[in-house]
């Protein structure tokens, strides 16, 4: 499968990947007691159409 | 963010629930290999590659009279640590070091997970009752194969 790129802005806080990181997918592992972290969704900007679109 | 936030199960299974924890799992797009799904309608594509589910919701669950336990309604991932309420879809949800995923939606239950939950109800786990309370569905954005091993 591969990731396709079609559009980021704002979406991604300093411990997670820029856009420009996101590269086609491939595959990874985890493990439990891995660390998560989480960006949430700006909603508002969601609404307004200026969120993450992210295809596969 | 929150820093303490973890993994604290990975679920899998050849079908069904429960979903059985394994000591690691390598995934893809289509998510974690050694899972499979009966029903794949409803499971199994790129956007819903991923179930996660919060511990601390079942916790909850489990002090309301459920017999739910971790992977027992079919969520692949069980994190402690997050504002489950805030896990909404778009959010974006770092996995160790080598995956991101991205939510895009919450999961219907339906009537195979009732088994977890008292009175064979899940309205619980129902986004309709329980807004941000369900489980959620992700897509995988990234990995890295060259570091599959995890230490």
């Amino acid at each position: 499968m591969v990731g396709v790129l079609i559009a980021c802005s704002g979406a991604f806080g300093s411990d997670l990947p820029s856009p420009r990181e996101i590269r086609r997918f491939k595959s990874g592992s985890f493990a439990p007691g891995d660390a998560v972290s989480a960006r949430h969704a700006d909603e508002r900007a969601i609404a307004a159409g200026r969120g993450a679109e992210v295809t596969l | 963010m929150t820093g303490s936030a973890h993994i604290v199960q990975i679920n899998v299974s050849a079908g069904g629930v429960p979903k059985r924890a394994v000591p690691s799992a390598q995934v893809t797009a289509l998510g974690l290999q050694g899972d499979a799904h009966r029903d794949r309608e409803q499971h199994g594509e790129p956007d819903r590659a991923l179930c996660l589910f919060s511990q601390e919701r079942i916790r909850a669950l489990q002090a309301g009279g459920h017999s739910i336990a971790a992977g027992s309604i079919g969520e692949n991932l069980t994190i402690e640590g997050i504002d489950w309420g805030a896990v909404t879809p778009g959010s974006y949800l770092r996995l160790g070091a080598e995956v991101v995923a991205q939510v895009t939606r919450y999961m219907s239950p339906c009537a195979n997970i009732t088994g977890s939950l008292r009175d064979r109800d899940y309205s619980p786990v129902s986004q309709n009752r329980y807004p941000r309370d369900n489980r959620a569905c992700a897509r995988v954005l990234q990995g890295n194969p060259s570091r599959t091993g995890i230490p």
